[in-house]
């Protein structure tokens, strides 16, 4: 494998010792930072990610930040394997939130090449412009990259550099040629004589060598912790209670924040009525008028949230606060209608002369929806030594670094960044987005005011009606498919930007087939949610491509196999899908029918069939099978937890998920109106891989999207075929 | 605010003489020890343990007792923190996951949460746990003949929110425990 032109394997001595090999990046041939100044001189990046230490520890230093992925034991597996090592030498870190770890480099030497992710990932690299100064203060945990491009393309070879160091090392030292030595278990053997040096007898001399710029990789059939499944090494503390989430973060002396919102998103506070009165209650230290909202400071989180709730203030009137969803939706309905705005996302063969066939139409509708993490957002503030400390769960943590010292008007080595477990992320915590850290804003005005440990933490109310949120979209679908069962059109319109067109444009072979798309922006702050667009576009081809079949009267399992002939992978999800649930067609004896859908998302191919019936008129969901092709598994189990908690993330939207706007303000606020799937109503899981050894593809979102279709399409055999989300109303 | 661990005996006598004096100070009694508390009579006993005694394990998900991350055992029973006033349990004996089990010696339920790899963020387990044990205390009568604990019954009882989505390793880990 050869590593971009961009990017370079470095390798030198690792503090305290030892030999550390990573990645650097010529900077200077990113156009980017040639426009920034104060680049470095030398205009190179340079991260030490694995670390062979001389007492033979091997120290893997993450970019990545856990949110229950387990991407740290995904590296782990990684590099124990290219560099032969046990595994209970290798330590996976955490690494800090400083640009010597940053990953931007990563995906700009490496994702911005790959056509699926190019969208995406100029995205969260344009996002992080406006609050770093360059690739250096990316340090993301998204958009499914962990395992794929840190640790597959960067870490890997990183680990195979440095096998190939310790083995030159040892052949020098033994005056023998290179072919007479292997590595072992974390020792490099001499094979003729019993000789062996452990990694970290050599690993100083290593770091004198010139590093191997193509270093010979691992044969997969050697593979002795690749695609085994490794026991999470966050599980033991997560079962005793023990990990510190950015909540439970204390701070000696540390005072308490809640956050009373405004009425309408993006109002200002103009005046508190009633400070004086919120002064005397107990506890409370500050009232404090912060963005969006007045901010309670007290001696306990609960006092503060009283406090915060008793809070009268006034409030600006903005220009959107007559705004709701259904006006925002009546508007997107209109300019669906009117080509002069659309824009092509693709188009072939010849839409508009198309005359034959059975001709179906179709409008479909995605509502706005919030991310939930069960870790309410909240950040620690305090000065130690002279610096700014932060400490929080964030999925960007040196993007979130910058941010605070800006906001604080600081410079950036001002600012010690504590990266925090996260209970939860969902592209929530990602740092992209429209001002994703506005809690991070609130925190900053508090603590710079009181200038006393704080932490500030929001309530349930406070994350869902100051979140940012995955869009509401709709579109219009025409299609035209002949008796024999061939698609014959494919035309269709849909509101909302399309940043990533594979996700939006069906695998199916059509000859005739457009995709336009009309995008305005809306005041309403939007941010990745867990499988990006394809939470959108999912739905609507899944269930246009199933109406298309019902119109030809064809099982839908059939009709898209008839029309992927393209696309072995998918097929093979969708077959072993069927197989799994022993697919029926129709409407079953006892009463439940089934549905599919099938979407490959972020490299990754997946079908799932969901197995319901309707209960006193509403949906339930027995069974979902599910295939997934992810190419190379690192992690079976692993795996295999992404699907079920991707399937579950996936069905909570398709059943419940909606976020109303109402006078420029979030309606929902909680779980009682912004409900999610519990035990009661979780369906059994069945999950299949069926891996083909490819390149590995992402697992933490390919099986969000795809329940809503399946569950849609099954219903469309029980009773009239529900064409807007949520479907449980 | 104030926070002292005390042997019972000792504890008897310094609570006669706040009452004696007639201080608000009340007695709390966690994870088998005591604990002396001035606060609210209306706190939730979720902020009295995470704020007031640092147990940090119990967690806010929702605070209107919808979400279950906040699920204590109070008298044995599960009980959602966020919702519950501490001046209702001064005289119960109130559990947390930090008593559940150690690593060395780990309840069944975290054992087998442990071999089935159930958590993914986490954030959600301890409440999940607290009610999974509650829910298996509560159907296990060590001497009459038990009825076995069904899928439909853990659907029933457990409605704590874990949205990382691990209900099905959570059923599945409740049912095999259930059954040994
Ligand atoms: S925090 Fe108590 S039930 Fe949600
Ligand atoms: S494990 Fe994340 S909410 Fe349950």
């Amino acid at each position: 494998m050869k590593l971009n032109r961009r990017v370079f394997l470095v390798s030198g001595l690792a503090i305290g010792g030892g030999l550390g090999v990573g990645l650097g990046l010529v900077a200077a041939h990113d156009p980017r930072n040639e426009q920034q100044e104060g680049a470095d001189a030398d205009g190179s990046l340079v991260a030490l990610w694995i670390q062979i230490r001389s007492d033979n520890t091997i120290r893997v230093l993450s970019p990545h930040t856990e949110m229950g992925q387990g991407a740290h034991t995904g590296l782990r597996q990684i590099v124990a394997e290219e560099l032969d090592a046990l595994w209970e030498q290798v330590h996976v870190e955490q690494a800090p939130a400083d640009s010597s770890f940053s990953n931007g480099a990563i995906i700009q030497g490496f994702v911005l090449q790959d056509k699926v992710l190019s969208g995406f990932f100029q995205r969260v690299l344009d996002n992080a412009f406006f609050i770093g100064s360059g690739l250096a203060d990316v340090q993301m945990t998204g958009g499914s990259t962990s395992i794929r491009f840190t640790g597959w393309k960067s870490m890997r070879i990183a680990a195979a550099a440095a096998r190939q160091l310790l083995l030159q090392v040892a052949a020098n030292r033994l005056g023998v040629e290179l072919e007479q030595v292997e590595t072992r278990d974390g020792k490099v053997y001499d094979k003729k004589s019993s000789t062996s040096f452990t990694y970290g007898e050599l690993a100083f001399d290593a770091a004198q060598l010139p590093v191997p710029q193509n270093p010979i990789l691992k044969n997969p059939k050697q593979y002795r912790y690749v695609g085994k499944s490794a026991p999470r090494n966050d599980l033991a503390e997560k079962v005793f209670g023990r990990p510190v989430y950015g909540m439970d973060k204390a701070i000696e002396g540390m005072l308490h924040v809640a956050v009373k919102g405004t009425k309408a998103i993006f109002s200002e506070v103009l005046s508190i009525d009633n400070e004086e009165d919120i002064l005397t209650r107990r506890g409370v230290k500050a009232v404090v008028i912060v963005q969006e909202g007045v901010a309670v400071v007290a001696d306990n989180p609960w006092r503060a949230e009283q406090a915060a709730k008793a809070v009268k203030f006034t409030e600006s009137k903005p220009m959107h606060a007559n705004l709701s969803s259904s006006q925002l939706l009546s508007e997107m309905k209109i300019a669906i209608q009117d080509p002069n705005r659309y824009s092509i996302v693709e188009e072939r063969g010849d839409v508009d002369s198309i005359q034959e066939g059975t001709l179906i139409h179709a409008n479909y509708f995605v509502p706005f929806l919030a991310h939930a993490t069960m870790e309410t957002p909240n950040i620690t503030i305090w000065q130690e030594d002279g610096v700014v400390h932060a400490a929080c769960g964030v999925q960007n943590p040196l993007s979130a670094r910058v941010y605070i010292a800006k906001k604080m008007g600081i410079p950036v080595d001002q600012v010690v960044f504590h990266p925090h477990t996260m209970g939860g992320g969902f592209g929530r915590r990602a740092g992209g987005g429209d001002d994703m850290y506005n809690y991070i804003t609130q925190a900053c005005t508090v603590f710079q005011r009181v200038q006393q440990p704080i932490k500030l933490s929001w309530s349930r109310e406070m994350d869902i009606r100051f979140d940012r949120y995955r869009k509401q979209s709709i579109a219009r679908y025409e299609g035209r498919v002949s008796d024999d069962g061939v698609i014959l059109l494919w035309d269709v319109v849909s509101y909302g930007e399309v940043n990533i067109p594979d996700d939006a444009i069906p695998a199916y072979d059509i000859s005739n087939f457009r995709s336009q798309n009309v995008h305005e922006e809306t005041f309403v702050p939007y941010a990745y949610w867990r499988s990006v667009e394809a939470s959108i576009h999912c739905f609507y081809n899944e269930c246009f491509v199933d109406e298309l079949a019902g119109a030809a009267k064809i099982d839908p399992i059939q009709f898209r196999l008839t029309h992927l002939t393209q696309d072995p992978r998918m097929c093979r999800v969708i077959e072993s899908a069927r197989d799994m649930a022993q697919w029926k067609y129709g409407v079953d004896d006892d009463g439940s029918a089934m549905g599919v859908a099938a979407y490959s998302l972020f490299g990754s191919y997946c079908c799932q069939i969901a197995k319901v019936s309707m209960v006193n008129g509403k949906p339930k969901v027995h069974d979902v099978w599910c295939a997934i092709d992810c190419g190379t598994v690192i992690n079976p189990d692993g795996v295999i937890a992404q699907m079920e908690g991707g399937m579950i993330f996936g069905l909570s939207a398709a059943l419940y998920g909606r976020i109303d706007i109402e006078n420029g303000g979030i309606v929902q606020s909680n779980f009682h109106d912004y409900r999610m799937v519990r035990m009661a109503d979780a369906p059994r899981l069945h999950v299949r891989l069926v891996p083909d050894g490819s390149f590995p593809g992402g697992v933490g979102e390919i099986a969000v999207p795809h329940l809503s279709a399946a569950v849609a399409n099954a219903m469309a055999l029980l009773t009239t075929r529900p064409r807007n989300l949520p479907l449980i109303g | 605010m104030m926070r002292y661990h005390i042997d019972t005996d000792v504890f008897e006598r310094l609570l006669s003489q706040s009452f004696a004096q007639n201080e608000k100070t009340m007695n709390l009694r966690v994870n088998g020890k005591d604990y002396i508390i001035d606060v609210e009579d209306e706190m939730p006993l979720l902020w009295v343990l995470r704020e007031e005694l640092g147990l940090r394990g119990t967690k806010f998900g929702c605070g209107k007792g919808m979400c279950g991350a906040c699920t204590v055992h109070v008298n044995g029973k599960a009980k959602r923190s966020c919702v519950t006033p501490v001046s209702t349990v001064y005289d119960s004996s109130i559990r947390t996951i930090e008593s559940l089990g150690t690593e060395a010696n780990p309840h069944p339920i975290q054992q087998k949460w442990m071999d089935l790899a159930v958590p993914q963020c986490g954030f959600c387990q301890s409440g999940m746990q607290m009610a999974a044990v509650a829910f298996l205390k509560e159907h296990q009568k060590k001497d009459t003949r038990a009825e076995p604990i069904t899928d439909e019954m853990i659907r029933r009882s457990i409605t704590n929110i874990c949205r990382c989505g691990c209900y099905e390793r959570i059923r599945t880990a409740i049912l095999q425990v259930g059954e040994s």
